[in-house]
């Protein structure tokens, strides 16, 4: 069976693909070491690693692959971008070789994608979405349930797609969002768009943020958080995370919540760096473009997503039953966990 | 390189190679052998027939690279690598196990062969190169036989198939994966038993070989193959992950 939607995504760090390998391996076999894991996923060529069978409130469902790119994205064991790229690359060419009809690029082999400037769609003859628009309508709606208009919403990471695109929906409801990132050109380009958006830097928003918002791609923990006052909510996009550790009220965001069973079916290969019983939406975003049969670029990076069109994603998503996520802050959680 | 020259390290590395590939070959033409009075047909009993025969060109084909680089083909009378695999192809000969034969010698040998032989070619002089071309070529139309037969038995038999793959899995790819694994042989190879990769591992490495590339190549050509078959990437995951590392 052809699948119709072909997820492409990597796992978070080394040390998730050692667990994921001693899972896959068996306990008959050692544990193989982690330098070892990372120099063999280096150089390994993406390829497909389970399909499933995503289910729908409305009673159909979609089959789908899981390619794993095989991207190590650990500041320590980086690869290169045209290293990465070539992986990329690679793992496109077996979603089209799997027969899908879209692929939904999770995590960052979007990110390569659209930071080589080359058009994947176009040259494996397959639409490929980055899967943000969903991110970034889940993230708008998760910081809606926690402030109004009227709260300082600090983005850090504004000017990329993601970040853009959380401005432009926020700015939509009446928000008036700071935006923090490390390029002036596209920020000032930005907060020209959108009328009373500011700019200002990390360290100036950081200690008035009413809420925080992290969609930066930066490697695990970049994002010095401990000036964010600690009842200020942190919602981390990342993946890996992007906030340094310690802050109480750090929640995973930009997650997808389920209404049939935990995780929809999805598999755990694509669900890392999510909470229980969630998923990344940008994988999602391919599963509700396969379940309406949407088969287009529906995000295609670059700073192009819009409120209405994340709007019709949003509403798409919760008639199949899948929901942005609920905050779940560390603080919370470590109290459940005692 | 344009020509073989007849340094220490690369009469070395033309040794070990045109060893290694005449004795898988030599593998080849017994396995093959083996399986002609199992086949079913007539056409496929020819078959078979060919490609012993075209497994006795390619080596024949390894002696004149060897003749050419001035170096000895060694004839080991028992290698524990191959060993071990021809162990397990008796096996399944004792059984009667065609399916089991098939997947064996051409899924994972010859994806292995493929990996091998590809790896090679940057090395190689030229004339080497052009018949290690050719063999490779061949070696690749045995992987496609193999995935044919596969994926037939697959639609036929599911379970029956992902027992076949399992055997040669733990049997025979998994010690194949083993001679190509990079530290396996630090202090001391738990296969072979020889010490600090006197088995050839720093010979290739010499001549410019990327040893460690052949794993994760392997595990490519193999996952490919088998997917191809129809075989679920779930199953193939776990296969390849008992392998690496």
């Amino acid at each position: 069976m052809k699948p119709t939607v072909a997820w492409l995504g990597h796992l978070a760090s080394p040390l998730e693909y050692q667990v994921a390998l001693a899972a896959l391996r068996g306990p008959d076999l050692p544990v193989p070491a982690l330098d070892k894991v990372a120099a063999l996923v280096e150089r390994l060529s993406p390829m497909p690693a389970c399909t499933t069978e995503v289910p729908s409130l409305t009673g159909s469902s979609v089959h789908g692959v899981y390619i794993d790119a095989f991207l190590l994205i650990d500041g320590r064991d980086g690869m290169s971008l045209r290293a990465a790229l070539r992986k990329v690359r690679a793992a496109c060419a077996a979603a089209a070789r799997a027969g899908a009809k879209v692929g939904a690029l999770g995590g960052f082999t979007s990110i390569v994608g659209e930071r080589s400037s080359a058009d994947l769609s176009a040259e494996f003859g397959l639409p490929f979405t980055t899967g943000n628009t969903l991110t970034a309508a889940c993230l708008a709606a998760q910081v809606e349930s926690v402030a109004d208009a009227s709260a300082r919403v600090v983005l850090v990471g504004g000017a990329g797609d993601v970040g853009s695109g959380v401005a432009r929906i926020l700015h939509a409801r009446g928000y008036r969002p700071v935006l923090v990132g490390r390029r002036p050109q596209p920020l000032a380009a930005l907060a020209e768009e959108l009328p009373g958006v500011s700019i200002a830097t990390w360290e100036e928003a950081a200690p008035t943020a009413d809420v925080a918002v992290l969609v930066a791609s930066t490697g695990p923990g970049g994002i010095d958080v401990s000036a964010v006052p600690h009842t200020t909510p942190i919602l981390d996009a990342g993946h890996p995370p992007n906030a340094s550790p310690g802050h109480p009220m750090t929640a995973t965001a930009g997650r997808v919540a389920f209404a049939l069973p935990e995780r929809g079916g999805l598999p755990e290969f694509i669900s890392s760096g999510c909470d229980e019983g969630e998923h990344h939406a940008c994988m999602v975003e391919g599963a509700v473009l396969g379940l309406e049969g949407w088969f287009e670029p529906y995000s295609q990076g670059r700073g192009l997503i819009r409120p209405d069109r994340a709007a019709k994603l949003l509403d798409a998503a919760a008639r199949h039953g899948m929901t942005p996520g609920p905050l779940r802050y560390r603080r919370d959680m470590a109290a459940e966990a005692d | 390189m344009s020509e073989t020259t007849a340094t220490p390290s690369v009469a070395q590395f033309y040794r070990l190679f045109t060893s290694q590939a005449v004795l898988g070959e030599s593998v080849g033409i017994q396995h093959y052998a083996q399986m002609i009075p199992l086949a079913r047909t007539n056409r496929e009993r020819l078959h078979l027939l060919e490609d012993a025969w075209r497994e006795r060109a390619h080596l024949l084909s390894m002696q004149e690279v060897a003749k050419r680089a001035g170096v000895v083909v060694a004839e080991p009378k028992t290698d524990p690598y191959w060993s071990k695999v021809m162990a397990a192809f008796r096996e399944k000969v004792a059984e009667a196990d065609l399916l089991g034969l098939y997947v064996i010698q051409d899924i994972v040998l010859e994806a292995y062969a493929v990996v091998l032989y590809e790896s090679l070619l940057p090395v190689l002089d030229d004339k080497s190169a052009s018949a290690v071309t050719v063999i490779a070529a061949d070696e690749r139309e045995h992987l496609a036989t193999g995935i044919r037969v596969l994926a037939d038995a697959y639609s036929k038999d599911p379970e029956g198939t992902v027992e076949r793959v399992n055997f040669a899995n733990e049997r025979v790819a998994s010690v194949l994966a083993g001679w190509v694994k990079v530290e396996d042989c630090v202090p001391v190879c738990g296969v072979c038993g020889m010490v600090g990769g006197s088995c050839g591992k720093d010979d290739l490495r010499a001549a410019g070989v990327d040893v460690e590339q052949f794993q994760p190549a392997f595990a490519e050509v193999y996952g490919d193959a088998l997917r191809e078959a129809g075989l679920p990437p779930e199953s193939v995951m776990r296969w390849l992950a008992r392998l690496l590392a």
